[in-house]
């Protein structure tokens, strides 16, 4: 690291330091330590799970009063974070699992290709992430607001996250053998059956831009089918 | 661009009196070969004796919020990240 003359702090400012300094210091920043976070969350995800989140740099919008030095590796690493492939991503985790199923879930964490990411509210969160688990879909992963931040920041434009979302839900209930997976479970809790799909459709109906319901056979007929 | 990692790990860092589990972090390390340091900047890093090496740590009680940069010069320099980092020079 590149310091001022009186040794007491790394250049971080033309003005206060030679700019070869500078530049030496902005490459270790945006090229050695940036990279190296990645690689150092790839281990601490592993080993934390969804509490690693909190060893996650700040996104550099959300900063209050930045360094030079913060925004600099914040700025570069949510570049590289955008495209990474690294597994960080720890899935949701599953609702307990009811007689007579079983539990997919493995504990590997996700790449940013293979996650299906939960930027849903927190009340749709709670009731659509666990059904969609029970559907049989595993790889949803709910980061906290401020990875959202930078995340949604970091792929626009060039990479599309799989995101959760009503039209996604629509199409995984096309499938008749997952309609049939949750009309079954919901028999279990006959009290609660019509506020459910009551919530399911509301969500369902929250962008009606496409096709809306069309093969989706949410609700058992009188005859049962 | 290339890093290299020199190591991994968790260690105990000495400080004041507290339980142990408070003192523990988790830390890497890397350095960059030359054959990866920009030409431009390789003449005054042999000049100046500016090495390629730096590292991250985090500690792992979550009641840690304080940050510092760690140079061997100089510590407590607030960073606004989770992770403390030392670099050499």
């Amino acid at each position: 690291m590149a310091l001022h003359s009186e040794k007491q702090a790394p250049i971080s400012e033309e003005k206060n330091g030679l700019p070869e300094g500078l530049r030496w210091n902005n490459w270790i920043f945006k090229e050695g330590i940036a990279i190296l976070y990645l690689v150092f969350l790839r281990h601490l995800m592993k080993l934390h799970g969804i509490s690693g989140y909190r060893f996650w740099p700040t996104p550099p919008s959300e900063l209050k009063n930045p360094d030079h030095v913060s925004l600099t590796i914040s700025t570069e690493f949510w570049k590289r974070a955008g495209k990474s492939s690294f597994n960080l991503y720890p899935q949701t985790p599953s609702p307990p699992p009811t007689p007579g199923t079983s539990q997919l879930q493995t504990s590997e964490n996700l790449s940013i290709k293979t996650a299906i990411f939960d930027f849903l509210s927190a009340e749709q969160s709670q009731f659509i992430v666990p059904l969609l688990m029970r559907l049989g879909v595993t790889n949803i992963v709910t980061p906290p607001p401020t990875i959202v931040e930078g995340l949604i920041r970091a792929t626009t434009g060039e990479v599309s996250l799989l995101l959760v979302t009503p039209a996604y839900v629509r199409d995984i209930l096309r499938n008749p053998t997952r309609c049939k997976l949750l009309q079954d479970h919901w028999k279990k809790d006959p009290e609660s059956l019509m506020s459910n799909i009551s919530k399911l459709i509301s969500f369902l109906l929250e962008d009606t831009s496409e096709d809306c319901l069309t093969g989706c056979s949410l609700l058992p007929l009188d005859g049962g089918s | 661009m290339e890093i290299t990692v020199t190591s991994f790990g968790r260690m105990q860092i000495s400080g004041p009196p507290s339980p142990p589990e408070s003192n523990k972090w988790w830390t890497i390390e890397a350095s960059t070969e030359d054959q990866h340091i920009p030409l431009e900047l390789i003449k005054m890093a042999e000049y100046n004796r500016l090495e390629a090496t730096y590292g991250l740590a985090v500690p792992e009680h979550p009641q840690h919020t304080f940050c510092f940069m760690g140079l061997p010069l100089q510590t407590n320099y607030h960073l606004s990240l989770p992770a403390s980092i030392n670099a050499v020079s």
